[in-house]
Order: C-alpha cells, then structure tokens, then sequence
C-alpha cells in the first residue's frame, strides 16, 4: 500500500471502495495532527478537528479535481477547518496582511548556567509551542511536512514573500532567546 | 562594516543566495563575531526545527474516522426511507379523502341523474363507490388500519433516530 499513489487511491475510493479511505488517513494523519496541534494548542481538540477534516475530505473527494497535490489540498481543509474552530472560539484570526503585521514576542529569561546543550533543545522546542497559530502553521507546514513556500501559500492563501516573511520570524524571534539570553556561548 | 541583516541570513541557511553573496558572508563571518553570533544562533533554530518529531494521533483514530464514515453513508439511505414512507402515509391519507369525497359527491348526483351519459357516469361512480367501501370495510379496514400503524410506528422510530441523532451531533 505504501507505494500506492494518493491519485490511485482516490480513483479508488470515488470507485465506491470506501475503506481505502483508510490509507489515505493513516498517510497523512500524524502530520496534520501535528499542524492542528500546534495552531489549537490543545490536543483534543486537534484530534477532533481532524477527525471532521477527514470526514470533509471524504465527502468532497468527487470534487477533487487532481490539478494540485492532495497533501495540498487536504492541508488547506485543515487549515481552514482550524481557522473556523479558533474563530468559534472567540479567538482573533489575522488575514494574510494582519499576520504578517502580527508582532509577537517570545519571552524567556534565564540563567547563563542554567543550560546545556540538551536544555536549549527542550527550551526551544517549548518555545516553538508558543508560536501564534499563523506562525505554527508555516513551521509545521515547511519542518514537517517539507513542504515548499509556495505550496504553503495555496494552503493559506497568501503570497509567497509572505510566507518566507512568517517564516523567517518566526525564526529569528526563537534566535533573539538564544542571544538574549546568552545561550549562544553554549553553541559556539 | 557592511551589516548583514536576519533576512539575509535567513536565505542563506536556506541556500537561497547566489555565489557571490555567500563568499561575501562567508568572509565576513572570519571577522565578524556578532554575525557569527547571529548565525550560530540561526542555524542552531533551524537545526531543532528539523529535528521536531511528528505527534502521533491517539490510538484507534483510524478506526473512528472509518466507522463515522460509514455511518454517515448509511443516514441518506435511512433518510431516503424515512422520506419514502412519509410520503406513502400522505398519499394513503389524500386517497382516502378523495375517496370519501367522491362517495358524498355521487351520492348527491346519483339522485339527480336521469339522461344516458349521465347514467353512465353514474353507473362508474357507483362501481368505484362500491370498491372504495368495500376497501373501506370489515376485514379490509382493519388491514388498513394495521398497515396505517406499522407506517406511523416507523415513521416515528426514524423520526426519534434521526432527531437523536442531530442532537448527538450538536452536542458534540
């Protein structure tokens, strides 16, 4: 099953085999569940998004008309579908401007002797946590997934330079801890 | 000394400088030890970002979404149904009353008729009376009656299913 392309399990399930919907799930499950983790910051609430983004995808599959990737758009339900939760949640969503615009600010004060090389990787990884849904949701789209800026983009339709401006924020904003804090003796 | 901003150490961990603009760093870093810094610092976040690991769902998440799936394809089947036989009860229900009013209408006509054609008319209105009350009768009507509950009783087994389940829906 593994070498199986997504397109030939779709044709197979728009075919009426339904359960090979079931490959396409365990495929992409972990990694969309990573990305709606760190945008919800809330794990059951990832997990039932999920599940509905699968449900969405399934019953939209006749209209899938092949001329992108399905990780694509498969990412892009999922984006959305999280934008909608976040946004029954009261929460501020940012359009494409408004997040790029978006300031955020990770703090972080420590003591020099207080890391080592192990304890700056679990305090960046903490910190990556932190980061506001639109950020976590490049990181995770372009670390996890390895997907291109300009597949992102379709996901979250924004401009390329936009995401390379999220990106690139995001990881200087984690750079600034390193230094601010002195942590950079430890790398050097 | 030329300052290098974030953006462009940026692009030159992710190799998007040309030649050029990469000596040039690469020069500068031998003297530069805030760009150093800054850089170290750079590369050592994308490094962890690399090494983030992918959460794995809970267990048996493929198994819920496939059995929410495959109750999802069963509802329109019910649906349709539930639909089929509501329409049957209405038809059943204006039959009977067109019935009824055909009876109290011959009824009436039958006595005023007296030429040929009318006659005629009449004669099939009495026929269709005659089935119609015979349908309507004795054994027949309790035949009807008992088909007319089963029709309810399901009508009302899916309505109760149905509205259990928007509720369960709703709810979560």
């Amino acid at each position: 099953m593994r070498n199986i392309s997504d397109f030939d399990i779709i044709e197979s399930v728009k075919r009426g085999n339904s359960a090979d919907f079931s490959v396409l799930i365990d495929r992409y499950k972990n990694k969309a569940f990573s990305l709606l983790k760190r945008m919800l910051k809330n794990e059951l609430d990832a997990e039932e998004v999920l599940q509905d983004c699968f449900l969405k995808a399934y019953n939209s599959l006749k209209g899938f008309k092949q001329e992108s990737k399905f990780s694509t758009w498969f990412y892009k339900i999922v984006y959305n579908t999280a934008l909608t939760r976040l946004s029954s949640r009261k929460r501020k969503i940012e359009n494409e401007m408004s997040s790029v615009d978006d300031h955020f600010e990770l703090e972080y004060k420590s003591n020099l002797n207080e890391f080592d090389n192990q304890e700056i990787s679990t305090l960046l990884k903490k910190l990556i946590s932190q980061l506001p849904e639109n950020h976590a949701a490049v990181m995770s789209m372009f670390y996890l997934d390895e997907m291109s800026c300009e597949e992102i983009s379709e996901v979250m339709n924004i401009s390329v330079s936009n995401v390379k401006v999220i990106l690139y924020r995001s990881r200087n904003s984690l750079k600034n801890i390193i230094i601010d804090n002195n942590l950079i003796e430890e790398l050097l | 000394m030329k300052h290098i901003s974030d953006e462009i150490l940026n692009k030159y961990i992710d190799g998007e400088l040309s030649t050029k603009e990469i000596n040039n760093i690469n020069e500068l870093l031998l003297t530069d030890i805030d760009l150093k810094k800054r850089l170290s610092a750079l590369k050592r976040v994308d490094t962890e970002l690399k090494g983030i690991q992918v959460d794995e769902v809970p267990v048996g998440f493929t198994l819920k979404v496939m059995q929410r799936i495959s109750k999802k394809n069963r509802v329109p089947k019910e649906q349709k149904l539930f639909f089929t036989y509501i329409i049957s009860f209405f038809s059943l229900l204006c039959l009977s009353f067109v019935g009824y009013l055909v009876i109290n209408i011959a009824g009436e006509v039958s006595e005023t008729i007296s030429s040929g054609a009318e006659k005629t008319v009449s004669n099939y209105s009495q026929s269709l009376i005659h089935s119609l009350i015979n349908i309507f009768s004795g054994l027949n009507i309790s035949i009807f009656g008992s088909i007319l509950s089963i029709v309810l009783l399901v009508s009302g087994y899916f309505f109760f299913e149905m509205s259990k389940q928007s509720k369960t829906k709703l709810s979560s």
